[in-house]
Order: structure tokens, then sequence, then C-alpha cells
């Protein structure tokens, strides 16, 4: 079973690379997307993702956790974390080396990393959240488990998949609606969309964006949703 | 007073012995003692924010920003006018290729250049050599090595092989002048002094003295004025560095308006204090880093204005000081590196020129002399001639013997008989240098922004060899250096000049890998996880889990 191998400022880059690959989207397209961010954002956001990796409840899974370990090269294309590093003239020469195996842990871990870089970028200039809200978002969601939650979790994994698309397409600062989820949620029907759209809802962790219609209707079509972080 | 050293070294090259002075100086006889601290070891041309080009002795590469067509039109005098350029970065952008090809060409041309490339290659050899007796003793290297040494079931060779390391690591970095300049309190107007440095760990011999240029260093605010003394070690790096720029700023007089020349200056002779969370003085000093470009240039002009009272002197007496110390030069040598004798540091050779040159003469006529004779040229090409032969067919040698054999045979031999034809003045006389810079050879490799351009003489093959050598030469140092069991992939994290360019996976891409985060790093027990590419197959060639 492959491992997840990195650096702690490859950290958003990892989750990010994780994410695309459980969407079946296209990796190439996840350095872009960082790039994207400020250089404040992205740092901050990689921060977050090191401190939820850093849990109690992620150590059974961390099969190798090296502190103080010299990052290769000239260009890792690593983020400034401002955990652990050692910055010698502007350039993270020391930072802690993760290695995970394979798991929902990790999974589930990056897939919010993905939605609070979703978040992070959309044009209305949302703020990173703190990691407490953060935190309180990771215990909901990592608490689904397949095969009992597959309808939210293939939900989750819609709405943030309809999310990188219209990031890349014309109107990135749009939330994607019931109907553009359901078209990006493979063999998902609209009734189990709306299904597990709701229970996203109820445990905190999408909520809708914009009201279609009638407030409180959750299953109206043009109903736009996001994730919370 | 004067003694003959019959260098082993020297034989190997060919040279049957050198006159070499004993260290005796007018100038700063007493030794200042610092701890050692690295640098970096490319010999990159940056002007702190903006990095031109870089040249990699032992890869045999240059690396240029921007167009490899602009550059190389730009360095063969082509319809490229720089007087229309708009900024002197364009200048510098253009020009960074003949700077890069100047170091190139001072390396395999030199004594010290050449000895320093047969060191490399001797290194690796036994590291090579090393790794099939770990194979055949059905063991391999364990990660990390620095861990593994200090056990009872590591090997002796390897052990002693890990600790020759890092003894030769630190004084090639005393030879190249890859280490950080010093501090010390108060000024010094001598044109050089003496210091030693002393590494972390227990050396097999001492480190022998290296001279170093007191550079004046002061850091002025509002309330008060901080003025210390900061010793550049001159060494390989300062000199190369004073010989590119003097024919990068010729070229540039020649071809560019008057005020893109002194802006050049400007930004050539401007110094800067690395930024650092404290404010203190001391950071302020500690992280004080001058350009290596003047180092020489500014002890010449201290010298002669001590030794003739004048500042002022042809720019050609940089290079021919530079080019006369640089051919008396020898690298430490592998295996006799314990004997200091039997090795000569360029900073040393350098002040001995200047002190047995006769500078009472006029300084246009002054031409310190190069004690390699022309029987001397020809003994030592034979030599290559006889040891090392030519590669007819490189895919059926070791990668290593190819290198070495492409070096001699296109480079060092082709470099010491333009020494033959025209003299030594081909490399130390900036007109005649130029003048005859198409029969130069080139870097087997140059790497640009858009692509690699390969040496034209490349033969069949070449490109094989030199990827599995880069490898090979990256891998040991990451083994070596390594304090956890990780190995980076020097293709995913861009460890090796232009390697960005190269495909060492199959038979998907590695930028298909890369961008998966399936490769990256090997980590104990994960070889079966990596792709099937260059990288993993040298590992598991090497036993690597």
């Amino acid at each position: 079973m492959p491992t997840r191998k990195f650096y702690e400022s490859e950290a958003l880059l990892d989750s990010l690379t994780e994410s695309f690959q459980e969407l079946a989207l296209n990796t190439s397209q996840c350095q872009a997307l960082i790039g994207q961010l400020s250089a404040e954002k992205a740092d901050r956001l990689n921060d977050l993702l090191v401190s939820l990796l850093t849990q109690p409840e992620m150590q059974a899974h961390l099969q190798q956790h090296l502190k103080d370990v010299e990052v290769p090269g000239p260009s890792s294309g690593g983020l400034g974390s401002h955990l652990r590093s050692q910055v010698r003239q502007g350039r993270i020469v020391r930072v802690d080396f993760f290695q995970f195996g394979k798991c929902w842990e990790k999974t589930s871990t990056s897939l919010l990393g993905l939605a609070l870089a979703l978040i992070t970028l959309n044009p209305a200039g949302l703020p990173v959240p703190t990691y407490e809200t953060v935190r309180g978002v990771w215990s909901s969601w990592v608490a689904l488990k397949r095969p009992g939650d597959d309808v939210a979790i293939d939900t989750y994994e819609a709405v943030l998949r309809t999310q990188c698309i219209l990031l890349n397409g014309r109107d990135p600062g749009r939330f994607p609606t019931l109907v553009e989820i359901q078209s990006h949620a493979g063999p998902r029907t609209e009734r189990e969309v709306v299904t597990g759209l709701t229970r996203l809802r109820d445990l905190g962790i999408v909520k809708v964006d914009f009201w279609g219609d009638q407030e409180g209707d959750l299953s109206h079509r043009e109903n736009t949703w996001r994730p919370v972080v | 007073m004067t003694k003959k050293v019959t260098s082993p070294i020297a034989r190997i090259l060919g040279v049957r012995s050198f006159d070499t002075k004993e260290r005796k100086s007018v100038f700063g006889d007493a030794v200042k003692e610092f701890r050692y601290k690295e640098r970096g070891r490319a010999f990159a041309s940056s002007l702190y924010s903006q990095t031109y080009g870089s040249y990699h002795h032992e890869y045999l590469a240059v690396s240029v920003r921007g167009s490899l067509s602009d550059a190389c039109l730009s360095s063969l005098g082509g319809e490229i006018s720089l007087d229309d350029q708009a900024s002197l970065d364009q200048a510098m952008q253009n020009l960074a290729y003949q700077h890069e090809i100047r170091h190139f060409h001072d390396c395999f041309g030199t004594l010290a250049g050449i000895s320093l490339f047969f060191w490399h290659v001797h290194e690796l050899r036994e590291f090579y050599t090393l790794t099939g007796w770990l194979r055949r003793q059905n063991l391999s290297w364990r990660m990390p090595l620095r861990t593994w040494v200090r056990e009872n079931d590591c090997p002796t060779k390897i052990k002693r092989f890990y600790h020759l390391f890092r003894s030769r690591r630190f004084h090639r970095d005393l030879f190249v002048g890859s280490l950080a300049g010093f501090n010390e309190e108060g000024p010094s107007d001598e044109p050089w002094e003496w210091i030693v440095t002393h590494p972390p760990f227990p050396l097999h011999e001492e480190a022998p003295p290296i001279p170093a240029f007191p550079m004046s260093a002061g850091r002025r605010s509002q309330a008060s004025e901080d003025r210390w003394t900061h010793f550049c070690p001159l060494a390989l790096v300062p000199l190369l560095e004073g010989n590119a720029q003097a024919v990068q700023r010729s070229l540039l007089e020649a071809i560019c308006r008057s005020e893109v020349v002194n802006l050049y200056w400007q930004r050539m002779t401007q110094y800067r204090v690395e930024p650092t969370t404290s404010n203190s003085e001391s950071s302020a000093r500690s992280n004080f880093c001058p350009l290596p470009y003047n180092v020489t240039d500014y002890l010449l002009t201290r010298f002669l204005t001590k030794e003739r009272g004048c500042s002022n002197y042809p720019r050609s007496l940089i290079l021919k000081v530079t080019d006369a110390a640089l051919m008396t030069s020898l690298a430490p040598s592998t295996i006799y590196y314990r004997d200091p004798k039997f090795s000569r540091h360029p900073g040393a050779a350098f002040v001995d020129v200047l002190n047995s040159t006769d500078w009472r003469r006029d300084l246009e006529d002054c031409s310190p002399a190069v004690p390699i004779s022309s029987d001397d040229l020809y003994r030592i090409i034979s030599n290559y001639r006889a040891k090392i032969r030519p590669m007819s067919d490189p895919s059926r040698s070791h990668p290593i013997d190819v290198i070495e054999s492409y070096a001699v045979h296109h480079v060092i031999i082709p470099l010491l008989e333009l020494r033959l034809r025209y003299g030594h003045s081909v490399f130390s006389e900036p007109l005649t240098y130029w003048k005859h810079i198409v029969e130069f050879p080139v870097p087997a490799m140059i790497f640009g922004d858009r692509g690699i351009q390969p040496s034209t003489d490349m033969p069949r093959g070449l490109m094989e060899a030199w990827l599995s050598y880069v490898l090979l030469q990256n891998l040991m140092t990451s083994i070596m250096d390594a304090e956890h069991a990780i190995l980076p992939c020097p293709r995913a994290y861009n460890l090796i000049p232009g390697i960005e360019r190269c495909e060492l996976a199959y038979p998907e891409s590695c930028s298909r890998h890369i961008s998966d985060r399936s490769c990256m790093n090997w980590t104990s027990g994960s070889l079966n996880e990596l792709p099937k590419c260059r990288f993993s197959k040298m590992l598991a060639e090497m036993g690597f889990d």
C-alpha cells in the first residue's frame, strides 16, 4: 500500500495532490492552485494542515515523524511553515518529515485541506479560519466512514470536485448548485445527493451559500452549496 | 628560499615537480584562527536578488538564465546590440553565458581545476567500488550512514570512507572557498592575512593556513557606526570570479554605453547584510556577505599600493596573476591528501605569485611567470593520452570512465593544446582570449530556461552516461550527508542543474509521477513504491530496499 511522504513545507501540496487523486482530477493543476493563493495564506493553510496532522488522533497512522530534517535542494517548492521550520537567508532549511500509511484519517484531512484552499481562494476574499474552527469541522468529517456513510462522503467529494471545476471556469467566485454537484457525483442520483448534503449540513460540514428559492428548501436545484471551514 | 616538492598528483598529471616558495611574506605572518562555516558549493553568478547563471565543475555543466540563442549570440559578438538594451539586467543576462564559460575554461584549462575534477572522479569511483564490495558481502548502505558508522556491525571500509569523505569535503571547501568569511574587530590594511579554520569534527591532519583578504566593513545607523574587518578566504572561487568578472567587464565596456558599465560596477561592488530576525550589531556582522567578484582586484590594488605606491594597473594583470596561480595549484589528492605537501592551495599560490614577481618593471610589461613550460605541457598531454583512452562506444563503458575520458579528450587536452599553440597568454590576455574564443571547447551540457544545449562534439551515448554519472554523484552526496533514512530524488527536487529537462522514468514521465507525488523520496523499505526510473533502478542496484 503506497504511503504519503512529505516534508512539513509540502503539507498543503501533498494534501491537494491526494485530494485531486481521490476526486479523479488532474494533479498537475495542484501547484498552480497553490500559486493562486497569496504567500501568507498558503503559509497559514500549510500550518493549519500540519497542526491537524500532528493531532493525537493521527498518531496511529503516522509511520514516521522525523524532526529537524534538511529540506532538499534549492527549489523544494515548499511553503514557509512557521511551526517548526528553520529559515536561513529567507529560505527554509530544516523542517519535520511525515510518512503516513494509506488511511481515511489522512485522506479526509487532505480533502478538508482542499476545501480550505477553495474557500480561501474564493474571490470574496474569505479569511483563513482559525485552528479551533477547522478542528471542529475535522472532528465531524473524519467521523464519517465508508461504507456506512458512502452517500455523504461521495456528496462531499462531488461538492469539492465541482468547486474545483468552477474555479478553473468562467465563474470562479460562485459556489456550485445542486444540479452541478449531482452532475459530478458519478452514479449518485439527485435524491441521494440531497440526502448527502442534508447529512453534511446537519454535521456542520457544508452549508447553503445561496437559497434558490424559499429558505430551508434543501432540495431546491438552484441552491448553491459550500464547504464549511 | 625555495624547495622542491614532488607531488604524487603532479605525477598523475604528468608534472615532474614544482618550485614552491616557502610561505614567506612581508605581509601578515601571524595566523588567525576561525570556526569553519560552510556555504553553497555551486559557482553561482548572482547579484543577491538575481541569479544569472551558474557553473558546476563536477557536472561539466553550465546553467544560464534566459535564452541560449541570445546568450550565445552575444558571446560571439553577433548582431545583438547591447547599446540598445535599456537595462543592465538584460546585459548581465546576456553576458552570463560568457561569464560561466570562462569558469569552465579556467577550471579545465588549469592544473587547479583539472586536479579538482580528478578528485571528484576519483572519489566517485571509490564510492562505486565500495558499493560493489558491499553487494558482494550481501550488504548495502544502511541509512542514515552517520548512525551506522558508529555501530559495531558497520564494516571498517565504510567507516573509513565516511570519515575520509567528511575530511576531504572540508579540505575541498578550503580549496574551493566554499566557506563563509570571518569577522574581526578593528581595521586591517594588509593585502592578505593568513587564517586557519577548524571543522566541528576531528581531522586526520591539521588544516593548512590559507590567505584571506581583509575587507573593511561597516554599518552605520543614526545612533552609531560599527566598523569591522571581514576576511574573505582567497581560494578557487574568488580567483575564478575575479577572472570571469574581468573578461566580462572588458566585453561590457566594448559593447555597452558608459552609463551601463558604471551601473555594472556599482552593482558588482555592492555589499549586503542578509536579513535576520535580529537587528543586533553582531547579527549584522555575522550576516555580512560581500560578493566574490572583486576580491582579487581589491587585493592586487592594496598589494601594489604597498609595493609600488600605485593602485592603477592593467586589468589583464589580474588574469595573469590568477592564471599563474591556478597553473601552480593542485587540489589535495584523494590518495595522498594526508600530506599537505602534496597539494597547493590556489590562494597560497596567488600570494606566492605576487611575492615572486619583480614589480619594479612597468606594470604593462609585468608578467608573472607560469612555471609550466611547453615541455611540461607536452608531457602532461602525453600522460593523459597514455593513461586515459578515448571512448569509442560510451554505452559499453562505465559512466564514470566515459565522463573522465570525455573530459580529458574533449576538454582538457584541447585547452592545454591552446596553451601550447598560443602560449599562456591565450588565458591571461583578454584580447588573445577573445580572438581565439571559437577554438575553445564548450561544456558538455549547457542549460537555459528553454532547454538543453549539448556540446556539438558530444559523442553518441554521452548524454546517457552523463545522466548516470550525475545521478551517482548526487546519490553519493545524499547518502553521505543524510541525517535520516531519506534520499530525495534529484529530479523531483531539482538537485542537479538542468535535471528538470531530463526524463528518468519509464514508461510514464517524471512530470506525471512528480505531480502525483508518487516518487519524490526513498525512505526505508519504500523502494517498491517508487516508479520505474533511473533513480529507483540505481537504488535497487545499490541494495536499497
